[in-house]
């Protein structure tokens, strides 16, 4: 097992640092952009980021702060998951099927590694490969967040990257369940994206009826329909269960049932993967 | 009673469609030897494929005596080379050994490396897939070798590799076996294997159609075209005619003398003729349609 990370590390290692890299650099130009911004502009949050209360909800941003950085921090991180987890989950699809397409799989199998072993390696490496992301991400943020006093909003930050992580796992092994049928990369990245698409707008069904019923009264729509229309709302806001992304959002109330409920569902999917994947003609 | 086979393949069979690439090959493998399989089609390589376990055969079974009853640990004593080159991309070939090393987790593995890299004069650090075929094929060769295996499966070992560097190839692998590897080779031709086997096994159709060790190899015949005379000198066992048309014929010539041969033409009164041999397939398979006008 430990040849296969290696062997992922040794094919992967300078895309890694590359993401690390541009992102870091990202979140230090915002960083001083901000603070330029707060020097050149004094009460720019306040003045400019004061936006209606339902179109924060529709984007599930969390409280505005006096901070220019945080709030800019705070949309680039209703992105940045999107990215990561796609990049990782079309990482992983790449690199199990092209262990079979290329013929590599020999030589692993020449090194006693096995093909559930494969396939267990290889969502270890993608899942420690956005582990090590967050990490550095969440440090540089945490330093950012110190230099601007703003301690005390260290756990909103603990909980985005952790939140994130257990989502991106949960990628991870859906996506290992769809390399381990699959055959060719494009099919898999096309599915993959296809996966993050309709779990990302099945989520914001919720959402977006919310933002109907916001607008009903602020046109000054009132009576039973408007009861009606938000308790159908709210019925839709379990949607955001399917979407595990979704629940590293500041404006998203993600609870530990639907993280338990993401793992043990991603862990069935990743046994059906390997039953499927060792199965396939091959004795060893 | 323990077994003298490090390899038993009992009636083992694979069906594609509706043709027999393997068909109840029964065949055991000893121990230290170097043994190739020969067939013009890709049975010889599926033969070995099967044996390393990387595809499972339709019918039969392949045993393991001397190391059964456990599956799992085959890997670890059987090395496998396909016929391709190593397709890592963005991978050294320093990176590659080193992940082969780790695996074999064997202190002499590297050595073992680093010494046929010089041999062969691979750059370590050059990249897999820039390198040219022939250096790849031979850094999947040397990941094969560094294992020190005792089953050592080599798939067509000589494509892509030159005339120099395969005779360096070659003596390794003699060396590898006198260290007790057995070494199993798949080929479709006899003259490029140019290595002294314990035994050759021709495959046709799927079976095992001959068996022979150097000793026992058949004397190859000579095809002789001749122009003009008479044909009928040549009717004898030996001496088969092979084809005939208004103004020429061949005949298949099996004696190692060619003084009768030349005293036969002269007889015949032929105005031309030319000479030449058989490939030891043709020989063995007895196949001269090649000849055939």
């Amino acid at each position: 097992m430990k040849t296969v990370i290696y062997y992922d590390y040794i094919r992967n290692r300078k895309n890694l640092i590359q993401n690390i890299l541009v992102w870091t650099i990202l979140f230090l130009l915002l960083f001083v952009v901000s603070l330029v911004i707060e020097k050149v502009i004094p009460g720019f949050s306040r003045e400019y980021l004061k936006w209606p209360d339902m179109a924060q909800n529709l984007l599930a941003v969390g409280n505005w702060n006096n901070h220019v950085y945080i709030n800019l921090w705070q949309i680039i991180t209703l992105v940045f998951p999107i990215y990561i987890v796609y990049v990782v989950m079309n990482g992983l699809c790449a690199t199990v099927i092209q262990e079979d397409r290329l013929e590599t799989m020999v030589y692993l199998q020449n090194m006693s590694v096995g093909r559930m072993q494969v396939l267990l390696a290889k969502l270890l490496f993608w899942a420690a490969y956005a582990f090590i992301m967050y990490v550095v991400l969440l440090l540089e943020n945490v330093v950012f967040f110190l230099l601007l006093g703003s301690g005390y909003n260290l756990s909103i930050l603990v909980n985005h990257y952790g939140i994130l992580f257990v989502s991106t796992v949960i990628y991870l092994m859906i996506a290992l369940f769809l390399a381990s049928y699959e055959k060719h990369e494009n099919r898999c990245a096309d599915v993959s994206a296809w996966v993050l698409f309709l779990s990302l707008i099945l989520s914001k069904v919720g959402a977006f009826v919310h933002f109907v019923v916001d607008l009903m009264i602020m046109k000054g729509q009132e009576g039973e329909i408007i009861g009606k229309v938000e308790a159908i709302a709210q019925k839709l806001d379990v949607l955001i269960a399917i979407c595990p992304m979704s629940w590293c959002w500041a404006g998203v109330e993600a609870t530990s049932i639907y993280m338990i409920g993401g793992i043990v569902i991603g862990c069935l999917l990743c046994v059906g993967s390997c039953w499927i994947y060792a199965g396939r003609g091959n004795s060893r | 009673m323990e077994s003298e086979y490090l390899c038993t393949l009992a009636d083992v069979s694979v069906v594609a469609g509706d043709e027999h690439v393997l068909d109840n090959i029964q065949y055991n493998i000893r121990e230290s030897v170097i043994e190739t399989f020969i067939s013009k089609d890709n049975s010889a390589s599926k033969l070995l494929q099967i044996i390393g376990g990387f595809i499972n055969a339709d019918g039969g079974e392949v045993q393991y005596p001397m190391y059964s009853p456990s599956k799992k640990n085959l890997s670890k004593w059987i090395q496998y080379v396909p016929d391709d080159i190593v397709c890592y991309s963005d991978m050294k070939v320093k990176e590659f050994l080193k992940g082969v090393a780790i695996a074999v987790g064997n202190a002499e593995a590297s050595k073992i490396a680093g010494r046929l890299c010089e041999l062969f004069e691979i750059n370590i650090d050059e990249n897999l897939l820039d390198m040219t075929f022939e250096q790849n094929r031979l850094v999947a060769m040397i990941q094969a070798i560094m294992a020190e295996p005792k089953l050592l499966l080599l798939d067509h070992p000589y494509d892509m590799i030159g005339k120099q560097r395969y005779g360096l190839l070659l003596k390794e692998l003699v060396h590898l076996k006198s260290k007790g590897t057995t070494i199993l080779i798949a080929a479709d031709a006899y003259d490029k294997v140019v290595i002294p086997c314990n035994q050759y096994v021709f495959l046709k159709d799927g079976s095992i159609f001959a068996q022979h060790t150097k000793k026992t190899l058949p004397t190859l015949s000579k095809v002789v075209k001749l122009d003009g005379g008479n044909p009928g000198i040549f009717n004898r066992e030996r001496m088969k005619v092979l084809y005939r048309t208004k103004k020429s014929w061949g005949i298949l010539y099996k004696e190692e003398s060619v003084a009768e041969l030349v005293l036969k033409i002269y007889q015949s009164g032929c105005t031309n003729f030319n000479v030449n041999e058989l490939t030891m397939e043709e020989e063995v398979y007895g196949d001269y349609d090649r000849w055939m006008l």
